[in-house]
């Protein structure tokens, strides 16, 4: 067998008597002096205590009431087999958009409620209902160039032919002309909608 | 299922048969018996191991500290002694004819974490220094000290390592990747954890109470392991039973201080974290038994995030004979969680979104069986042949409700492994290591998965072989390979995939080792990242059945030292690292052109990167130092941008002050933020670009009543992150924040 196996893993011998007390107390205090300065420099590094919730400032959103005129559909379309899944408001930079689902999960639009949830959902099936869209800091906006009430009417939550425009924000009372909301940071910005089942408004896309 | 089992048990114990044609010779034998002692106190020292190296022979000291090895053949050899808290040593002996030769070994106490003996890198006991790659360990000393109770909080305490939620990062191997998948492979007494559905490892199956200790071998390792060490092996080696019978106890309980910010206060009582662990083990004549078992309880640090488990273990072991020694493993594990995905956003990043349903649980069962059969052909072969299965089941349900919920997360998998193992001495200076592995994956029940591909499975086999040669006194050459087949039904079989391996070690002097090694890795995907149709918060991930394996080589030149500093032995170990992967799978998040969360082959990376670990005492032995820095550069050769969630520095040290019975720690760890995420979750995940540098400090006093009051219990108080430092591990999820238990260890 070779001779390096005679060498141990490492140096393996009896505890040595050479510190007398007078260096036993001077390396206890060497030890203390580390041990003090390496919780300093933990404490220093770590003393900003990391991440915080931002600061409390009130957010930039858009907010309105929902008016539903005209009787909702029926809850399953008996022709087109549509449903009545779930409605939400969406809140384009652009107008003309490319279509809900594109432009919400490009940053391009804004959801509400902010959760991209199918079991999220303004109220269904009521006369009116409040609504409001947080648009977050980290993907501000300048311009809302089109506010929209959306209607899921089939379970394929993100395939954009499964919603429907049945409400537009608009200043003029013409659906088929856009309002155009200047987002001003941490300010509320009212923006109310008529739904008219009876006259709906143009499809965008 | 049963059968395929059974057959699988069967063709490897032939396999086996038919690997060593050698019959034991009669050769003269002698016996070897001594004493072993503990350097400071000539105390005995119970249940060290005792391992005649590249031979089959090995032993335990007795309850007297005596060890006895009888019918040895007359020869020279090399016997590793390694014990819990003691610096291995290594002595030669010389065996004579009709004779016993007797030895008085000493060993030396050390409170400091060392990795003198490992199994996993080459599937065998041996020395670090004759080991090619770098290798960290956790023994169970550190796992009691810190109040470890799931494997991925070891794995956060080891140089070079950290978690990406649910992925083991080694030196930067993995990203995120919504738990499916691992690269690096689990394992349990060298029996895979993978789930059969995800190939991911369920960190809580691996029961931290019964291990004697953890190996994490960095690097590529599918030259020995296959699919799955694509970065490196970690392999949890249980207790194992000696003469001396032994009940363990072990409880905790404490809390977690409330947030530091009042938005994120989520309730006003402390969160409780509680848990309870009984062991016994014991070693009577030829029958060895290890029974765990454990229950655990934490409410949580953020809202929706309470966890209740329990596991249990046995391990059996029996010899047969003298040549032959059965093992018979048994582990269950069932966790039941909130299940909480990610945070509303940093103002309120203890509290899940809006539309979560909060009384929504998530139930996963975990259930082992192996068992695997030692036998010594000759006083140059031995060989093993094992088997297992690993049950995994997890199901979505409703609080207060026990039925799952319809067409949500769920799934029952099965994964079946196989292996026979021959090592044989084909001289002095030659070891051979060789066998053969299956593995068949598959899915019994599972609405995650596309329904006309339930009835997919996955099946690996593979043959492997290296040679370690020691052609110098000194030199250990290290080469070998592994060539893998993987057949997914429905899919065309991938071709053979060759997994080389090269090392070398010289020591250079008695104390002083350089390495260097070149490894490949692969992973197969798994059924779930091939098949699942399943849902992460609220968006829903398309199966992609056209998935390739992903490729890895890494390669590593390293050096170890011993030395001596201020009169007390110190130990450097520094490495250089290269690794590069290609096809690597990742999940591709929903965009403007494509609205779903899909795997797929995306990235092409490298990683280079150094790494130093220094481990030492101050004079006489007042402090006990170590310390370790990695400093990487993850790129994406794709896009020669930082590669997404790695990070690129990592530092860990520890303080250990022993004063007489008693003993503080402390520990301080630093990971540096994911430089990079992707762009698109962040509209999935708000606030997903909250990131920070993660500065960690534990710190814990433990007392030795055993010395103090004579009764044999440890009590500690524990404190985790204690100044309550915040950051995020994974994008939305806001870390542990700091907490207090009171532990009690009782050992009889």
């Amino acid at each position: 067998m070779n001779s390096k196996l005679q060498n141990s893993l490492l140096p393996c011998s009896v505890e040595s008597d050479k510190f007398q007390k007078n260096a036993r107390v001077h390396h206890s205090f060497f030890a203390f002096m580390l041990v003090t300065l390496l919780a300093m420099v933990c404490l220093l590094s770590a003393c900003n205590s990391g991440l915080q919730p931002p600061a409390e400032l009130p957010p930039t959103q858009i907010a309105g009431t929902i008016r539903y005129v005209g009787g909702w559909p029926p809850t399953v379309n008996p022709i087109t087999r549509d449903s009545v899944l779930n409605i939400r408001v969406a809140a384009f930079r652009d107008f003309p958009p490319q279509n809900i689902v594109t432009d919400v999960l490009a940053g391009r639009a804004y959801f509400t409620p902010s959760a991209l949830s199918l079991d999220s959902s303004l109220a269904r099936f009521v006369d009116a209902s409040s609504y409001s869209i947080i648009i977050p800091d980290n993907n501000p906006a300048t311009e809302i160039r089109y506010v929209a009430v959306a209607m899921l009417v089939r379970s394929l939550f993100l395939v954009p032919a499964s919603w429907r425009i049945i409400g537009v924000y608009t200043a003029t009372g013409n659906q088929a002309q856009p309002g155009t909301i200047r987002i001003i940071p941490n300010t509320l910005h009212r923006a109310d909608i008529t739904v008219d089942f009876r006259n709906p408004p143009p499809q965008p896309f | 299922m049963v059968r395929i089992f059974f057959q699988l048990v069967l063709i490897c114990s032939i396999l086996l048969w038919c690997f060593s044609p050698i019959i034991a010779q009669n050769q003269p034998t002698g016996t070897l018996a001594g004493v072993l002692l503990d350097s400071a106190s000539n105390q005995a020292i119970v249940g060290a191991t005792l391992r005649i190296e590249d031979h089959p022979y090995g032993t335990y000291t007795n309850t007297q500290g005596r060890f006895f090895l009888r019918s040895l053949p007359a020869g020279q050899y090399s016997v590793l002694i390694s014990m819990l808290g003691y610096t291995a040593r290594r002595v030669a002996v010389r065996i004579t004819p009709r004779d016993t030769t007797r030895l008085t070994i000493h060993l030396r106490e050390q409170l400091l974490q060392t990795n003198d003996v490992v199994v996993a890198a080459n599937k065998r006991v041996q020395a670090v220094q004759d080991v090619p790659i770098s290798i960290a360990t956790v023994d169970q000393r550190a796992i009691q000290q810190r109040n470890i109770t799931r494997l991925d909080d070891a794995l956060r305490y080891v140089p070079g390592v950290y978690m990406a939620r649910d992925q083991i990062n080694v030196r930067g191997s993995s990203g995120f990747s919504l738990g499916l998948g691992s690269r690096v492979a689990a394992l349990l007494d060298g029996f895979s954890m993978a789930a059969g559905d995800g190939g991911d490892v369920k960190f809580d199956a691996l029961p931290m109470f019964a291990a004697e200790r953890v190996e994490v071998i960095k690097g590529a390792g599918s030259a020995l392991y296959g699919s799955g060490a694509l970065g490196g092996v970690v392999n949890v080696i249980t207790k194992q039973p000696t003469e001396q019978a032994e009940i363990l106890f072990r409880a905790y309980a404490g809390a977690h201080t409330l947030p530091t910010y009042n938005e994120w206060r989520w309730r006003e009582t402390l969160p409780f974290i509680g848990g309870a662990d009984l062991g016994f083990m014991q070693k009577v004549g030829k029958l060895s038994l290890l029974l765990t078992g454990g229950i655990k309880k934490t409410e949580g640090h953020q809202a929706y995030l309470a966890v209740e488990n329990w596991n249990i273990l046995s391990k059996i072991g029996y010899e047969v004979s003298p040549q032959t020694t059965i093992n018979m493993v048994f582990q269950h594990a069932e966790e039941t969680r909130d299940n909480w995905t990610f945070w509303q956003s940093l103002r309120f990043a203890t509290q899940p979104p809006a539309s979560t349903n909060l009384n929504e649980r998530l139930r996963s069962i975990k259930t082992m069986a192996a068992s695997d059969i030692r036998h010594t052909f000759s006083n140059t072969v031995f060989g093993v042949a094992r088997a297992g299965i690993y049950r995994t089941n997890f199901f979505t349900f409703n609080r207060g409700t026990t039925d799952p919920l319809i067409n949500d997360i769920a799934s029952i998998a099965y994964s079946v492994n196989a292996e026979a193992q021959i090592t044989a001495l084909l001289s002095e200076v030659t070891v051979l290591t060789a066998g053969t592995t299956i593995n068949y994956n598959f899915i019994t029940r599972s609405p995650i998965v596309v329904q006309s591909s339930l009835n997919n499975t996955q099946t690996l086999g593979s043959l492997y072989a290296q040679v370690e040669h020691k052609p110098l006194a000194g030199l250990t050459l290290t080469v070998g390979s592994r060539f893998d087949a993987e057949q997914t039904t429905s899919l065309s079989q991938s071709g053979l995939i060759a997994s080389p391996k090269f090392g070398a070690s010289y020591a250079l002097t008695p104390t002083t080792t350089v390495r260097t090694s070149f490894g490949v890795g692969f992973r197969a995907p798994s059924l779930a990242e091939r098949f699942a149709a399943l849902r992460f918060g609220s968006f829903d991930i398309q199966p992609n059945p056209l998935l390739r394996n992903e490729r890895s080589w890494s390669s590593e030149v390293g050096i170890q030292t011993g030395f001596e500093f201020l009169g007390e032995e110190w130990k450097l170990d520094a490495s250089g690292f290269w690794n590069e992967f290609t096809d690597l799978i990742e999940p591709r998040f929903p965009t403007a052109t494509n609205p779903q969360i899909q795997f797929q082959n995306i990235t092409k990376a490298r990683i280079q990167g150094v790494e130093v670990g220094l481990t030492g005492w101050l004079p006489n032995r007042v402090l006990g130092i170590e310390a370790s820095a990695t400093l990487m550069n993850p790129i994406d050769l794709n896009t020669n941008a930082t590669l997404k969630y790695r990070t690129r520095y990592l530092v860990f040290s520890r303080l250990i002050l022993p004063i007489g019975a008693w003993q503080m720690q402390a520990e301080y760890r630093f990971q540096g933020r994911f430089d990079e995420i992707d762009n698109e979750i962040i509209q999935v995940i708000p606030n997903a670009d909250a990131r920070v540098n993660a500065h960690i400090v534990d710190a814990r006093l433990q007392a030795n009543l055993a010395q103090l009051a004579g009764v044999p219990v440890l009590a500690s108080i524990i404190g985790r992150n204690i100044l309550n430092y915040n950051y995020v591990e994974i994008i939305g999820n806001l870390a542990p924040t700091r907490s207090i238990v009171l532990q009690v260890e009782v050992k009889l």
